[in-house]
Parts: C-alpha cells; structure tokens; sequence
C-alpha cells in the first residue's frame, strides 16, 4: 500500500521532468542555442550594449535606416540588461547568459504555470500534471520554445496571471492588485500580443461574473471587482510600461499602421491565416514539426482525438456542483472562441476575423493568428485533465463489478489514463525522436562570422553595412556599425529586381550617403537564407556573388571563390565582402570647404562642431527623416529645424555664416526619459510596498 | 448550401427542440469521431465540414447547458 501511495504520488512528477529533460536537454548541454527569431550576441555586441532607452533606434531596421523606435522598446530592459550586466561587465558568454535570463525560467514556468491554473479551478484533480503535458508539450508550446523564446515566455506566463485576476474577483486586495500589475507589466515586455490575448480570456470571465452579479443585483460587488481588478491593475501597468507608453502616445502615430500595409492590412492577416479550423481546434500548429514558413502540411487525424478527449468534459456536466460545471463551460466556450480566431480568414465565417482586423480595438496586432492558440491551449489543460479525471472515477467505479481487475496495475482506468498519455505523446512523437531543430539543437557560431566580427568591430569610425540579400543571424552590426538589408531597404523580395534596384547608380549613391562601408553576402550556415522551394539553394548564393562581381562601383575585400584573382585574401570563407569606394560619414555634407567633427553621445545626441559655413549651406544627418531633429546652436535658445535630403535622409540648413557648434538631439527622447523616471520609480515604490507587507505579515507571525 | 450542410442544420434543430445538451455533446464527439478516418483517407471536404459541425454542436451544447443550469 505504502509503494503504491508513494508510486502514485512521486512517479507521475518523475516522469514529466524526464521528458522535460529528454526534451529539452540540449539547454543542459554546454553550447550555443540561436534561431532566427531568437539572436546570437557575441562579446563584441555586447561590449556596445546599453541600459538606457532611446527613441531613436536602428534595430531591426523596419525601414532600413533607424527610426522612432519607442513604441517597439517594451522588450529591450529584457534583451539589453542580461547584455550588460552578465556579459558587458561580468564577461559570460552569450550561451550561457541565455540559459540564466531566458531559457531555465522558461522552464521554471513552463512546469509551474499550468499546476498553478489546474490547482485553482480543480484543487481535487489527481491527474494535475497532465496540464502540464497539454498546456507546455503540445505542437504550438514546443514550436514556441523551439524559436521564438520570448513568446514562449510570455505564452508560459499567461496562465499565472489568468489565476491572479480570477483569484482577485473575490479576493480583492491592494496588494495583488499590484502583483497583478507588474506580473502583466512582464508579460507585456516579452510580448504585447499574448497580453492581449491572456486579457481576452480573463475579460470573457469577469463578463460572466459581472452579469451574474448584476443578475443578483450586487452592484456594489461589481464595483468593487472592477476596482481592484480592472483600475488598479491597470494603472500600475500603466506606470510600469509608461518608458514606450508616454513616448508613443505623445509621438501621435499608431505603430503598427507605420510599419506599413505588410503589417496593417487585412490582406495580411488573409496571407499567415495558415492554420484551418481542424487544425486549431486540435491543438495543431500548421508548421508542425518543421517550423518552415509558409510550409503547411495537410490535417493529421491523430491530433482530432485531443478535441474529444477535452469536448467530452461537457458529459460530465452536473448541475449541482455548480462551480465546477460553470467552469467546464467557460473552458469549453474558450477553448471554441480560440479554435475560430486561431484559424484567422479561413472558413467557417472567414470574414468575421478581416472585419475584427480591421474594425476591432487591438486586433490589427494579429496578422499571425495562431497567436490565439494560447486560449485553446490554456482551455485544454483545464478540460483534458477534467474528462480524465472524471472517467477515471467512473472507471474505478465500474471495475468494482469487475473482480477480475480489481486491486491491480492494469485496471480499466488506470489503462485509460496510460492510453490518454500515449496518444499526447504520440502527437508529439518528433520530439521524442529528436527531429525539432531550433533551440532544440545545440549550434556553434561558424569562424567565418568570428573574423568578420572582429575585423568590422576593429575599426573605429562610423559606418553601415548592407547585406544582400538579408543578414544571417550570427552577422555582427553595434551601435557604431549599424546593418541594413538590401530587401528591407528597397522593400523588394524578388531577386532579379532586387538585382536590378541594387545595380542602379542611383544605388552608389545611396549607399555613399547613407555611410555604408561594406556589401555583404553572408554564408547561409543555418540554410535559412538562399531558398529555393523551401530548401537551400547554393545557385542563387553563387548569383549575387556573380553578380556583385560584375558591379564596378563595388571593390572585393573577402571572396569566397577563385581567392587567386584579387589582391585580397578570402578570410571570411564563404562570406563575400564588398566595400563601397567612397562612403560619406555619418555628418557630412556637399559643400566642400565644410570643416565638419562630431562626437557621439547617444543615439538621439550628437555634438557636432562646423566650421568656415557659408549660409544656406547644409549639413546632412545620415539617418533617415524625421522632423522632431533639431540642431540647438552654440548651446543657445536659437535651433535649426531639420529637412529632408534626397528623399531620404535628415539634414539641417545652416542660417548664416561663421563656425557652429551645434547639439543635435532627437527631441522624442525627453518624453522617453520621463517615461524611464516613472517606470522606475513606481516599480521601486510598488516593490517596496509589496516588501514591508510582506515583512509585516512574517513580523506578526 | 451543400445537402450536409441541411443535414446538419435540421439535426441541430432538432436536437435544440429536445433540449438535451448532452445529445448535442454527443452528436458533436460522434462528428469529430466519424472526421478521423475521413482525414486518414485524404477525404479532406467532408472531413472539415464535420469538424465544423462539431464545434456547432458543442456551443450549441454549451449555451444549452448554460440556460438550463439557470433554471
């Protein structure tokens, strides 16, 4: 009886951290996990990164030179302070910063969040961790933690902050209202979207307890949730996030409408509507097991009996146990909301999710609508365990007629609930076999990248570089070298009229003026570059090169092919660097007996001292347009307002003659500081309190 | 309008007539049921149609079960 107790206690808890340690074990191996959607940080990048938060910003180049950034700066304290404070000043490598800042927590939550759900709405429910098993080991959790590791952690914390605000509508206290502020606050930091999609879930249960209490007419009660629930939760988010908040609403434009109609418009949201109802309702990611965009695979009838298995809770519906059976409905329903916003424009009633696209607050944030997958995820591991749990009962109930069974491992139920596993584990079979790639797969940082690394990090002066056609994640760019892709830059996705835009001589110039040294084409070691069908095609990396070869404006520093025709060497193997012949810097200007130096200060602040200016001579700026720059001159009240030069870049007509010593400051960022100074300071205040009640509670036990 | 489709919908009223939540919960499992060989066999029109008749089925379910618990 005791080994059967201990069995049934400690076995089960066994066995899910074996497969999380069969699954995940190359986290616990030494190495370097990178992807495409999650970066390599070499020592030399973080020796540039920093804490502080700008609003100018040329990361992720969304226009090819920088731009205002703050309303895509929610995420950077968590990219940037691991960056610094592990790898800037404590030397760690980038392999295992990432394990400490990102991918044990991960772990941490991906096995604590989902009991802290089950344990909430089902405290009697044996078979807990089989939430575990659904809500983190199921094709669109594995996909997550196998690319995109910030949204698997937002992903992994929904449902802790789901059971904050559920326990809040009758707890309704100060201090988890807080909680429930800065745990929301880190969710929004790692990904806005599942917030979004988290509070969807959390609003369509406070609708049902706030009708049901109108319905009883506690109107006082209804205030008191909406108070701690919704206020004040929501205003400390709203401090917290207040670095990117303050900042974007005073800039004044929507940000995601500026980063163009390949983000805003329904035809968008027509073109990643990858995943079909019979996919979403059965939990099944369409890129599973391979995770290649675009690559869709048709509906796998073994993932259909996951629906059933959570559907048929609904059986078990019973009318005296109230709370539980209004649970099960709340689960069921959100589970089928998810299943048909999950499967975007696809039928059935395609077009409700273009009209919410287009129409509906907030929405206009899921292109990519297998972001709501988490809610048929968060659902399925309430309702799947439940149907378990319940025909478990009725199966030890029936096996009492059935002597022949009775008192063993192998009864009924117990052959149920190991049938059940099978089956889980059966959908995700590639797991087991080793066949996801990803963060799943230990990589290295091939030496071509390391010499580039060092050989553009060695030179002090200011410069870009482009690559062609995209840059490969391990490619080295910092502050002072910023990088750019041909395909962003032009917005051109085909080759052969990237080829022909790239060409142009109006090309050269550009180049020149936008301060970029070098053209490079990188070499496609993860094969995710030079595709043809989905698969590595070496022709079209062999092209470019051709091509490139044939520019006379480009000269070759590094080529991977034929090293004995130039005078340089081919030390970056297979990576192709050109240089462009005469790039400007990054304050320069046409007219010629222009004295021009400058000193960088911070991305949104330049001193820059001109001397023997001629009036109406202009300076130009080598970053791309925007009118909040200004130039204060000679530390007075008097400013040069900034104008644009060839389409493109920044530049500030200087008014008279003489020699100026000019600030220029982005003036965006004084709302961004403002916005750090109250973050700041409410979190320390918020924490604070949270401490000393805390301290008060131990005291007074 | 596909004569599935009629099937469905009179099915469905029916059942709401009876106002049996769990008849609909079991039509709609017996739906996703009878989907699996279909999908194993490619035969993807009638696969999907029954899928989406389920999740029919079920919030009809859903709506029935939540009314009828009120009372």
């Amino acid at each position: 009886m005791r080994i059967m107790n201990f069995m049934r206690k400690f076995v089960p808890l066994l066995l899910l951290l074996l497969l999380i340690l069969f699954v995940f074990h190359a986290w616990f191996l030494p190495g370097l996990l990178s992807t495409f959607d999650f970066l390599y940080y070499s020592p030399n990048m973080m020796k540039e990164a920093y804490l502080n938060l700008y609003a100018w910003d040329w990361h992720i180049s969304f226009d090819g030179f920088a731009r205002f950034f703050s309303p895509y700066s929610w995420i950077f304290p968590l990219i940037f302070t691991p960056q610094v404070l592990l790898g800037k000043y404590l030397g760690i490598d980038w392999s295992v910063i990432e394990r400490i800042a990102y991918l044990y927590p991960y772990l941490f939550l991906m096995l604590l969040s989902p009991i802290y759900l089950i344990k909430y709405f089902f405290p009697k429910n044996r078979f807990f961790l089989l939430a575990v098993l659904v809500f983190s080991f199921n094709t669109y959790s594995l996909l997550l933690a196998g690319g995109e590791v910030f949204l698997a952690l937002a992903y992994a914390l929904a449902p802790i902050i789901f059971v904050l605000f559920i326990k809040q509508t009758s707890k309704k206290s100060l201090m988890l209202s807080f909680i429930i502020g800065i745990v929301l606050s880190l969710q929004i930091m790692f990904d806005p979207r599942i917030t979004y999609v988290t509070l969807f879930a959390i609003g369509l249960f406070l609708f049902f307890v706030i009708c049901h209490l109108l319905y009883r007419k506690k109107v006082r009660t209804v205030l008191d949730i909406l108070f701690y629930v919704l206020f004040i939760p929501g205003f400390v988010t709203v401090l917290l996030q207040a670095f990117w908040l303050i900042p974007t609403i005073l800039y004044g434009k929507n940000p995601v409408e500026t980063l163009g109609s390949a983000y805003s418009a329904s035809e968008a949201a027509k073109y990643f509507s990858f995943a079909k109802f019979e996919n979403t309702i059965s939990l099944l990611h369409p890129n599973w097991p391979e995770n290649i965009f675009g690559k869709i695979y048709f509906m796998r009838w073994e993932f259909l009996f996951l629906p059933i298995i959570a559907f048929s809770s609904l059986i078990f519906f019973d009318k005296k146990n109230k709370k539980d059976a209004y649970f099960i409905l709340y689960f069921a329903l959100l589970a089928l909301i998810g299943s048909f916003f999950a499967k975007g424009v696809n039928d059935p009633f395609g077009y409700v999710y273009v009209w919410m696209f287009d129409y509906f607050p907030g929405f206009i944030m899921f292109r990519d609508p297998t972001k709501w997958y988490l809610i048929i995820a968060l659902s399925y591991s309430i309702l799947i365990p439940f149907t378990v749990w319940k025909t478990y009962e009725l199966l030890k109930q029936q096996n009492k007629f059935l002597t022949k069974f009775k008192n063993t491992v192998f009864s009924l139920q117990n052959i149920f609930v190991v049938l059940v596993i099978l089956v889980w584990l059966f959908t995700i079979r590639q797991t087991l076999f080793g066949q996801l790639n990803g963060m799943f797969k230990i990589t290295s940082v091939p030496k071509e990248y390391l010499r580039l690394d060092m050989f553009l990090s060695s030179q002090p002066e200011y410069f870009r570089t482009v690559w062609y056609p995209s840059r490969q994640h391990f490619g080295y760019y910092s502050e002072n070298h910023p990088e750019i892709s041909t395909q962003v830059l032009f917005n051109i996705y085909d080759d052969k009229k990237l080829f022909n835009k790239f060409s142009n001589l109006t090309t050269k110039r550009l180049l020149e003026e936008a301060s970029i040294k070098y053209v490079i084409v990188p070499y496609d070691s993860e094969k995710e570059i030079f595709l043809t069908d989905r698969r590595y095609d070496e022709s079209k990396y062999q092209k470019i090169i051709n091509g490139l070869e044939k520019i006379t404006w480009l000269k070759p520093i590094s080529m991977p092919s034929n090293c004995a025709l130039y005078s340089t060497n081919c030390i970056f193997g297979k990576i192709a660097v050109f240089a462009v012949q005469h790039p400007k810097d990054h304050f320069w200007s046409s007219a010629s007996h222009l004295n021009i130096h400058y000193s960088y200060i911070n991305p949104t602040k330049y001193i820059v001292t001109v001397a023997n200016v001629k009036k109406g001579d202009r300076l130009i700026f080598s970053e791309s347009f925007d009118s909040h720059w200004i130039a204060i001159i000679n530390s007075s009240n008097s400013k040069v307002v900034s104008s644009k030069y060839n389409g493109e870049f920044t530049s500030f007509i200087l008014p008279q003659r003489g020699n100026y010593r000019l600030e220029v400051t982005y003036t965006p960022q004084s709302w961004v500081n403002v916005g750090e100074w109250i973050s700041l300071v409410s979190f320390i205040l918020i924490a604070g309190s949270l401490f000393i009640s805390v301290l008060k509670v131990k005291i007074l036990d | 309008m596909k004569t599935q489709d009629i099937l469905f919908i009179l099915i469905l009223f029916v059942l709401l007539f009876l106002r049996k939540p769990r008849f609909l919960v079991v039509v709609g499992l017996f739906c996703l049921v009878f989907s699996i060989p279909l999908f194993s066999f490619w035969v993807f029109f009638t696969a999907e149609r029954l899928v989406m008749y389920a999740a029919g089925f079920l919030l009809a379910a859903i709506i029935l079960f939540w009314f009828t618990s009120k009372k």
